[in-house]
């Protein structure tokens, strides 16, 4: 009797159950198709456009809801203007390009305790990437639609920031990490590097320094990105067109740990002159100490890894090797000159721990540029009077920080200081006397390959 | 021939490294049944310990590695068998992954605080120099001893398993411990000991590849190189891990002196995976066979009632929040939508089929690259190719493991995301010179969904749609089909079942919500990059659905709010960055004791509520006739 019950108060359940369920649906179905729709055909956007959620950004989002009396571009009223960037500051290490956040930050406190601009101060609204291209594309939306022009970010993810910055018109005042975001018309950065481009000066140093051991050289790159895999392309026809012989070129991982294997090759291979692009300085350590391991001596010339880290970690095995620079020794040799000696004052007012590094070398330098552009644009800049403005830049150095490059029409700075290790310090080696940079005139003369030029403002 | 030959040198020492990490995890695995994911981070925070030691409070070099590894490491070892591993004895293979992530997510979190990566540490060489000579190649005393440590541990090991009482207790503890029991071995202290060598391994292996780096996530992910090696010598055998180890070592240098230049670096990246899943693939059946004793009784199926109310509100929620949040929030809205979405694939894949996939995140970038390649993301087709090409690929995948289960399968499926990443995502030809590619928002019947505000709701509806969709399937035949293949593949097939027409179908449905899934992650970022599908995701929101609970659809929907909304409290507060994910790592263990994960508390809370209601009803006969039917949670 309990079995029968039991059936039928199941299968009524089941009924039950069932005549809800459509009910349910009918109801779900409506409600979905009336929110969808009224969202859809909504032309309002969403407070996206104009409001983050960061302290730093709710203030800027403030700002840019009071109506601009200092021009019709948004971030900007008659006292403040607001500029945006987003670094990679949490992820994928901890820290990695808070040095760029530090530069930028710098750079306008100094401009800032000197009365600002036109009367108006400068607001950096930084934003942490989060190592992620969807997070990078809203946040530049974001920063579109707040935000006066975005200066000094650096991210991993900075391409995606490009179609927005396309589509947008706004300048973006800063070193780009992917090529088609420093082809943009509006992009303009401190320090050009373009990826079909590299200057020769290092080549022609080195030529008439070590005429034989140019005949045989070895190239590590990193193989980390499609742009990085580009840069190493440009290298390589720089190279030969100075008559560098290359007899071992191939790419490295980020997760590399050993390079034995490689330093074993370029041994049996005869390399006498070895060069690494865009290789940490950890890792040009590490290569060093494997390379000191073999007795395996060639010229090393190491061209990203400028750091008090290189010299720290690779000891002894460092020593005697190279590094060109296209920026001055910061760090030491050249910490006396009045460039840097203004870069390191304001980075210790801007930060209680500030990160002395490249990034916040080309975060002050974008800053500079941007202000030189924002001086020029008026006492009522707008964007495109901003833009304007950098389009006539043609000829820029961060007050002697960097070799001169063309951020108008992204041109390179075909200068380099040329330094060495010696007993645990970086020393300049070129140019003597020890200021300012060395320079060639030499030209690309391989055929087919030119420079990649953006049309002056006039064309 | 003597380029040859140093190559070959070059390769032992680089194969030794790999030798020492993976005999570690085949001791654990050998003596406990536990594959520890967290053998890595095991080794990285032990040589982080004798870096504070050594070089920190600068004590004589010689007592900081005695303390490190033969005091902290044991100690360490038992803890963690006593307090993480011992719950886990006898749960299944999904439980037991999960868990041990979740103690490498600890650790990581862990030594992130202690030890801040924004500086720099630097782990001397032992020997500062010293060098011998051998085959033409000048090796460090590191390296020498490294490659004496590999070969002594491989005997030693195999010696120690063979030939002593406690070696040979060991394996019969992880054989059949109730027999081993009944025969006076005490099984709790055996595995304590087995724990303890097998840290004190992972402490040895961390020390020798500190000098080379010293960045906590690399020296944890190192040991994944080592997975390829154990699996070679399929757990059990150290002797043939360590040849294992020795092939990986010597293709490596090989591929670097002989090896196409452009692509070198690409083909040692994917080398340790293709051997993994090479070796997953012809090694014979028989031998994978892992003894499962499922003692967790899963939750019951959904009701449609109460899912359709489940989903209903998930609208109404998604609906109500679009309209107060703004800016970033509703990114992370979208993303805990999607996210939710792809833990919605897992919950059908390992929840109801007991299958482990580690390679969600791959069939999410498929899904957003899919979605680019039609008409730049404007079109539907794009998210109906997002959902055909990842069923496919899911189907592909599933052909060659159809007969892998627990880590074996889960140890392929991260090959084949590894793979995904190294050769495929970095490819010039997929996301471009740039390494990221737009794309858009499909235009439903002249819909555009521009605003975040509109396209969080169109997610929430599909989100809504497929929780229905899942939740059905499981209610209905094919939902049964699966549970039944996760309880006892044997008794399937017994019964006439076909396992694999059930494996094909349930991983291509699997991959092809997670394709969806990519589709609108895609439309929702507007731009995706590589960096965004990394195979270490896969293993994090796996990790995370099991948190959340693996079998429950209120556990998909709280995992993707979980992952998605933990990061942005960092960002708002950033001493909990490293907070949260400890959290979420302690969570992972402490799983271990409830394997249902937190979705089983929504379904105890309303079954009390239902049994309330029951008990008041049959207080009043006049409604007894009409009493509903038991619902299970909001959303299952």
């Amino acid at each position: 009797m309990d079995d029968v019950q039991g059936k039928r108060t199941v299968a009524v359940r089941s009924g039950h159950g069932r005549r809800r369920t459509v009910r349910g649906a009918r109801l779900l179905v409506p409600i979905s198709v009336v929110a969808l729709v009224a969202s859809a055909c909504s032309s309002t956007p969403g407070k996206a456009a104009s409001t983050t959620t960061t302290a730093a950004t709710a203030t800027t989002a403030g700002g840019s809801s009071t109506p601009p009396t200092g021009g019709t571009s948004p971030g900007i009223t008659s006292t403040q203007v607001t500029v945006g960037q987003v670094d990679d500051l949490t992820k994928p290490i901890p820290g990695l390009f808070k040095g760029a956040k530090d530069g930028t930050q710098a750079y306008f406190d100094y401009v800032n305790s000197q009365g600002g601009v036109n009367g108006r101060t400068i607001k950096l609204d930084a934003q942490d990437s989060g190592y992620d291209d969807g997070i990078v594309a809203n946040e530049t939306q974001a920063q579109v639609k707040s935000d006066f022009a975005l200066v000094g970010g650096f991210s991993l993810d900075d391409a995606a920031e490009e179609p927005i910055i396309a589509s947008s018109g706004m300048p973006d005042v800063a070193y780009p990490l992917d090529q088609s975001l420093s082809n943009l018309p509006t992009s303009y950065s401190p320090a050009p590097n373009p990826s079909n481009d590299y200057p020769l000066t290092v080549f022609t140093v080195l030529k008439k320094k070590f005429p034989t051991q140019i005949k045989h050289v070895g190239i590590l790159w990193a193989n980390a990105t499609p742009s990085t895999a580009a840069s190493e392309t440009a290298f390589e026809r720089a190279a030969k067109s100075q008559g560098f012989g290359i007899v071992y070129s191939t790419g490295f991982t980020p997760s590399q740990t050993t390079f034995l294997a490689n330093v074993l090759t370029m041994k049996a291979k005869g390399v006498q002159m070895f060069f690494t692009l865009q290789m940490p300085d950890a890792y040009a350590a590490t290569v060093a100490k494997e390379m000191q391991q073999q007795s395996f001596n060639p010229v090393n010339v190491e061209g990203d890894a400028y750091s008090n880290q290189l010299v720290n970690e690779g000891g002894p095995a460092v020593n005697n090797m190279y590094l060109d620079t296209g920026y001055l020794l910061y760090l030491d040799a050249d910490a006396n000159l009045p460039a840097v000696k203004l870069f390191t004052h304001w980075m210790k007012e801007a930060d209680a721990s500030p990160q002395f590094n490249l990034e916040a070398v080309y975060g002050w330098a974008a800053a500079q540029l941007f202000v030189e552009g924002l001086r020029a644009a008026g006492k009522t800049p707008t964007r495109a009077s901003l833009k304007a403005a950098l389009d006539k830049v043609t000829s820029f150095d961060a007050s002697g920080l960097l070799t001169t490059g063309n951020p108008a029409q992204n041109i390179p700075g075909g200068c380099i200081v040329l330094s060495q290790v010696r007993n645990g310090q970086i020393k300049r080696v070129a140019p003597s006397p020890p200021t300012g940079f060395i320079c060639s005139s030499a030209k690309l003369p391989a055929p087919g390959f030119k420079p990649e030029v953006r049309p002056t403002p006039s064309s | 021939m003597s380029e040859f030959i140093s190559l070959v040198i070059a390769g032992i020492v680089t194969g030794s490294i790999y030798a020492v990490s993976a005999s570690g995890l085949v001791v654990t695995y050998n003596t406990t049944g536990i594959f520890n994911f967290a053998h890595g981070a095991l080794g990285m925070g032990l040589a982080y310990l004798f870096w504070q030691l050594w070089q920190g409070w600068h004590w004589p070099v010689l007592l900081a590695l005695a303390v490190v590894l033969l005091v902290v490491a044991p100690i360490l070892g038992a803890v963690v068998e006593r307090v993480v591993m011992r719950p886990l004895y006898g749960v299944s293979p999904n439980i037991r992954l999960a868990v041990t992530l979740g103690l490498l997510l600890v650790l990581v979190a862990g030594a992130s605080s202690i030890w801040n990566q924004a500086n720099v540490y630097v782990m001397p060489e032992f020997f500062n120099g010293h060098q011998v000579s051998l085959g033409g190649v000048n090796l460090s005393y590191e390296q020498v001893i490294t490659i004496a440590i590999a070969v002594g541990a491989a005997v030693f090991l195999r010696l120690f398993f063979k030939r002593t009482r406690t070696g040979v207790a060991m394996r019969a503890v992880v054989d059949d411990p109730e027999l081993a029991r009944l025969a006076g071995a005490p099984s709790g202290r055996i595995a304590s000991y087995a724990w303890m060598i097998g840290v004190m391994f992972a402490g040895v292996a961390g020390i020798l590849l500190a000098p080379t780096t010293m960045v906590i996530i690399q020296l944890t992910e190192l040991v994944i190189v080592g997975y390829a090696a154990a699996v070679v010598g399929r757990l059990r055998s150290i002797p043939l891990t360590f040849l294992g180890a020795m092939i990986l070592g010597i293709a490596n240098s090989l591929v670097v002196g002989y090896g196409p230049a452009s692509d070198v670096s690409d083909i040692q990246a994917a080398l340790p995976m293709v051997l993994l899943f090479l070796v997953l693939l012809f090694i014979p059946e028989v031998r994978l066979t892992v003894g499962r004793v499922v003692r967790v009784r899963s939750p019951r199926p959904p009701g449609a009632k109460s899912t359709l109310f489940g989903a209903g509100l998930v609208i109404v929620i998604v609906v109500i929040l679009s309209t107060v949040l703004s800016g970033s929030n509703l990114l992370t809205m979208g993303n805990a939508l999607v996210l939710a979405m792809l833990a919605l694939s897992l919950t059908l894949l390992s929840g109801y089929a007991g299958q482990i996939s580690l390679c969600q995140y791959t069939f999410l970038g498929l899904g957003a690259l899919s979605m680019h390649w039609v008409d730049g993301g404007g079109s539907v087709l794009g998210v109906l190719l997002a959902v055909s090409l990842c069923a496919a690929v899911g189907a592909v995948l599933a052909l060659p493991t159809l007969r892998l289960r627990g880590l074996y399968l889960a140890l392929a499926t991260l090959a084949f995301a590894v793979l995904m990443d190294n050769v495929f995502f970095t490819s010039n030809s997929i996301f471009g010179s740039s390494g990221a590619v737009t794309v858009g928002r499909p235009d439903i019947f002249g819909l555009r969904f521009a605003t975040n505000r509109s396209f969080d709701i169109l997610i929430g509806i599909v989100l809504a749609l497929c929780l229905i969709g899942v939740s059905a399937l499981r209610r209905g035949p094919f939902g049964r089909r699966l549970v039944a293949m996760s309880d006892s593949p044997a008794a399937c097939s017994t019964v006439g079942l076909s396992l694999t027409v059930t494996k094909l179908a349930v991983f291509s449905l699997s991959a092809g919500l997670a394709g969806l899934a990519g589709a609108l992650y895609g439309g929702l970022s507007t731009s995706v990059g590589a960096s965004q599908f990394q195979f270490l995701y896969s293993i994090l929101i796996f990790a995370g659905v099991t948190l959340g609970g693996m079998s429950v659809l209120t556990g998909a929907v709280s995992t993707g709010v979980f992952i998605a909304v933990l990061p942005v409290i960092g960002t708002h507060i950033p001493q909990l960055n490293d907070f949260s994910q400890l959290l979420i790592g302690v969570g992972i263990v402490a799983v271990g004791r409830n394997p249902n994960g937190i979705g089983k508390v929504f379904i105890d809370v309303s079954d009390y509520l239902e049994r309330r209601r029951s008990r008041l009803q049959h207080e009043s006969p006049e409604i007894e006739s009409d009493q509903p039917p038991a619902p299970s949670a909001a959303l299952g």
